[in-house]
């Protein structure tokens, strides 16, 4: 999903950008990958810190402590661990797209390590994790990532947008990829090629909620996977 | 009388189906 993201994004600024749009995007999965497995997997699933359901703690930093035979439920935390760090990534990756046009990526780099760690993590181990303090005490299901990844990068998109202003030359029409000047018909194309993305995205969706739902193997008594699957296809317009 | 207390949740055990369902979403998602 986030190198789709990357052209997605990149296929709506100016041409003199889409570089440092596509980078943003796979910075954030390079980036992401080193924090989350060194850091940030601990802090989001570790053992939680005096059982207030905040944070977890520094135990299995660079997966210390962890083996082939380690188990998350019913599944190997290695692959456990993976699949969590897909969220962290494309969580902070959603985040560029607010920004586009007007951040650089010296900005960006720092930005990423900083806002996972800050915010990302903490949120993941509120929602994702058992000893999180939503799910222990709001009781929360949070199978497709709405609080930690849509809500948490929409606010924070928002946060930087608003930081960073509108561009100076806003209204100013310049040539988007792929389009010639001289094209009469320009505002059609991105048109077509945004839903064709966009459908490719939604493609990946079900894998977004069902996976999650392995977290929670014995709740009311029976595997929810295939539930959250179809609730999953049912909603396409989330 | 004596009182039956229902047995400890046993731990859940490796289930392939389960992993190779979460492969598929890891990678679907990354």
């Amino acid at each position: 999903m986030t190198p789709g993201l990357a052209f997605f994004y990149g296929g709506m600024v100016r041409t003199r950008h889409i570089l440092v749009m596509l980078k943003m995007s796979f910075a954030s999965l390079a980036f992401g990958t080193v924090m989350w497995f060194a850091i940030g997997y601990t802090l989001a699933f570790g053992d939680d810190v005096g059982g207030y359901g905040l944070i977890g703690d520094l135990d299995h930093a660079f997966l210390r402590g962890i083996g082939m035979n380690t188990l998350s439920g019913s599944i190997p935390t290695f692959v456990f661990a993976t699949f969590q760090m897909t969220f962290a990534i494309i969580t902070v990756a959603l985040i560029s797209g607010s920004i586009a046009d007007r951040a650089t990526m010296r900005g960006w780099l720092v930005f990423v390590p900083l806002w996972l760690l800050i915010v990302y993590v903490p949120l993941a181990h509120w929602v994702f994790d058992r000893d999180g303090w939503i799910v222990k005490h709001l009781g929360a299901l949070d199978f497709a990532g709405g609080l930690p990844v849509e809500l948490n990068s929409g606010v924070a998109g928002l946060a930087v947008a608003l930081v960073l202003r509108a561009r100076r030359d806003f209204a100013r029409d310049e040539p988007r990829p792929k389009q010639h000047p001289a094209r009469r018909d320009r505002r059609r194309a991105p048109v077509v090629r945004l839903v064709r993305v966009q459908l490719r995205l939604r493609a990946a969706r079900p894998g977004h909620g069902g996976g999650r739902a392995a977290q929670y193997p014995t709740r009311r008594g029976g595997r929810d996977d295939h539930v959250a699957a179809r609730r999953e296809v049912a909603v396409p317009a989330r | 009388m004596p009182v039956t207390a229902s047995p400890p949740p046993m731990p859940p055990a490796y289930d392939s189906g389960d992993t190779a369902w979460l492969l598929a979403s890891t990678a679907m998602v990354c």
